[in-house]
């Protein structure tokens, strides 16, 4: 039988996420999870950022601009809307911040199952006999 | 012992040299054929059905940074040097080499394409249907002068947003513009046991390389094909070095190769075919300077270029978009501009191939405005009712396009490395600009709106096709102004053959791939007729 010592430390363990950072801190982790859920609802169930820390640990895109983003927003907080309008014309590294991190993040959910089966509503990848095209008229 | 002598050496086993070396073996030559990559295996090596997400680690310890394992992650890097407008060259050296990774659109040039050249449409067409048989290729008989119909399995039929484009093509004829929009056709089978591979199923990432081997590749076909005689020697990871010449010089003996271990080894044979590929190909003569009495190796270069301009359909909004997968993004095509009525702006024409549809893994819009839901809602709105349209422009030929040898950067091997030399004329940018406004209007007529469009062709926003290169080696009748004969026969060396697209001698708007394997197989057939007469 356990004692209470061992049960806590076992449920410790069952209680710890399966990934470990390998690009950005645990904290800068957590962050960048808040910041990407804003951007695209449904990306942490995705895990959409782990998919984007794995790359950057291999140099597929740069850590540097994730970290000195995601201080940037802790500072200011700035709403969402402003940064969205800000997007085209950015000014602050927070303002390119979010042009990052939003095209890394949609590329990042449309290849998760989450994203293309909730997001997109996507039922391919399958055997097909034949390809239907389209069957209903427009025009 | 004395070195045996091979029948004929077919340096490349891409779509020409494939075909050469099952055409040679069946006629009875004994036949080596060198390639310099490996034997890759679809669905281990390559496999586009794999979870983006569950492969991705894997993927980036072993050095790649897409997510999907695409046979082009095998194509060579740092092996050509680009001169001017962002040329680029796809090379990939595998067994099959770039049959792997082509999209498998199978058209054949018409009647007056084949106006240009020193031979005639009906010279080739009995090799085309040859080459449709084998290859299984998939299409609708349209009924179109220049683009002629061949022997084809069941058609695909077109997505929503490609069927509204047909609406604006009709609409375009209707304007008298000279017009068609018709289904791609590829050498994919459609239909059980029409050839010995596995049917397409539409898993759609035909170009990331088949992973169940339905596409016709020179690796599935006609290599295994070519080995079954018995009269096919496979010379793996071995590259081409040098020519190996007579001693008067005025024919070919063999070949030097280098093998995977390092070791060099001479190759004998009675006639060398060279199926390199247009930069390869041209690369290696210039570096003997051989066969070039012309002084046009390398010269009269093309290839396609193009750039993209994307229409939405509201009409199509709520539709049933959760598989478009189809065999690949391009399922269709706006053709037959030009082919009577010639431009006033600019020389040659163009085709535009035309996709649709949802594909997750390569998103065809990626951004839109905003955040949050709105942002997720627009972007699937627009992906589903979007079409993309893709100009395929023939490249005018002229002085400002040519390949010649790198003065300075050599290869592991010492052979010096192809410089491509690409300036666009003002022709090719007068045609882009026609592409620009013959979509938007295709788009507007058909009722929908203009999503994306570059609004102006410039020298930097254009993109060259890596793969379609032609040229560099042209055939015709005159000694003086051409390389090799109407069989692919240098004019110079009586027993040196050309098996790739270096040959053509003028380029329309289509697909290069079924041509090639036409010519190549028609080549060989001559080759074995001459070798069998005592003629080389």
């Amino acid at each position: 039988m356990l004692d209470r010592r061992e049960f806590v430390s076992l449920s410790a363990l069952f209680a710890a996420p399966d990934y470990a950072p390998r690009a950005l801190s645990a904290a800068e982790f957590a962050a960048a999870e808040e910041f990407v859920e804003l951007i695209l609802p449904g990306s942490k169930a995705a895990r959409v950022v782990r998919y984007i820390d794995l790359g950057l640990a291999h140099g597929v895109g740069d850590t540097e601009t994730w970290q000195r983003g995601l201080a940037a927003w802790a500072k200011q907080k700035t709403p969402m809307e402003q940064l969205a309008a800000n997007e085209l014309t950015p000014s602050t590294e927070l303002d390119r911040f979010f042009g990052v991190a939003k095209r890394a993040a949609i590329d990042a959910y449309a290849l998760s199952d989450e994203g293309q089966k909730e997001w997109l509503g996507y039922r391919g990848g399958v055997h097909l006999e034949s390809f239907p095209g389209c069957t209903e008229e427009h025009g | 012992m004395a070195q045996e002598v091979l029948d004929a050496l077919v340096v490349g086993s891409g779509p020409g040299g494939g075909i050469a070396a099952y055409s040679l073996c069946q006629q009875g030559l004994k036949v080596g054929l060198i390639e310099a990559g490996k034997r890759l295996v679809p669905g281990r090596d390559y496999n586009g059905h794999g979870s983006p997400h569950k492969d991705w680690e894997k993927r980036l310890a072993a050095g790649f940074k897409t997510p999907v394992a695409k046979v082009t992650d095998y194509q060579e890097k740092d092996h050509f040097t680009g001169v001017g407008d962002n040329p680029r060259h796809g090379l990939l050296k595998a067994l099959g080499g770039r049959s792997l990774c082509w999209a498998g659109h199978t058209l054949r040039f018409g009647p007056g394409d084949f106006a240009h050249w020193p031979i005639a449409y009906e010279e080739v067409a009995p090799y085309y249907a040859r080459a449709e048989r084998l290859m299984g290729v998939s299409g609708f008989r349209d009924g179109l002068w220049n683009l002629p119909d061949g022997e084809f399995l069941p058609g695909v039929p077109l997505r929503c947003s490609e069927k509204m484009l047909g609406q604006g093509a009709a609409r375009l004829r209707g304007k008298h513009r000279e017009a068609a929009f018709v289904s791609i056709r590829k050498a994919i089978p459609t239909k059980s046991g029409a050839v010995p591979r596995a049917t397409c199923h539409f898993c759609g990432h035909c170009m990331a390389g088949c992973e169940v081997d339905s596409k016709y590749t020179s690796a599935n076909t006609p290599i295994p094909m070519a080995l079954r005689t018995g009269r096919l020697s496979l010379f793996l990871q071995s590259t081409v070095t040098r020519i190996v010449m007579t001693k008067d010089g005025h024919r070919v003996q063999g070949v030097e190769i280098v093998k995977a271990d390092g070791g060099r080894e001479e190759l004998r044979c009675r006639a060398l075919v060279l199926a390199c590929s247009t930069v390869e190909t041209a690369r290696l003569l210039l570096a003997q300077n051989l066969a070039n009495s012309s002084g046009q190796i390398g010269r009269n270069l093309s290839s396609h270029f193009g750039l993209t301009v994307v229409g939405l359909f509201p009409q199509v909004r709520g539709r049933d978009a959760s598989n478009d997968d189809g065999w690949d993004y391009y399922h269709s095509m706006l053709t037959g501009l030009y082919w009577k009525d010639k431009p006033k702006k600019f020389e040659g024409t163009y085709q535009v191939q035309c996709g649709a549809g949802v594909h997750p893994k390569k998103l065809a819009i990626k951004w839109a405005p905003g955040f949050g839901e709105s942002l997720k809602a627009q972007l699937k709105d627009w992906n589903t009712t979007h079409a993309g349209m893709n100009m395929q422009g023939m490249l005018l030929i002229s002085k400002n396009k040519y390949v010649d040898l790198d003065p300075v950067k050599k290869d592991a091997h010492g052979v010096p490395l192809p410089r491509i030399h690409l300036h666009y004329d003002d022709s090719d940018l007068a045609m882009a600009d026609d592409v620009i406004e013959t979509c938007e209007e295709t788009i507007r007529l058909a009722g929908g709106t203009v999503h994306f469009s570059p609004g102006k062709a410039t020298r930097e926003n254009l993109v060259i096709d890596s793969n379609h290169w032609v040229g560099t080696a042209r055939m015709g009748t005159d000694k003086r102004s051409s390389v090799v004969d109407t069989e692919c026969r240098s004019h110079d060396i009586p027993n040196l053959f050309l098996g790739d697209a270096s040959v053509f001698p003028a380029y329309p708007e289509k697909n290069p791939t079924l041509t090639n394997i036409a010519l190549s197989w028609r080549m060989a057939e001559k080759l074995a007729s001459r070798a069998r007469r005592g003629d080389l």
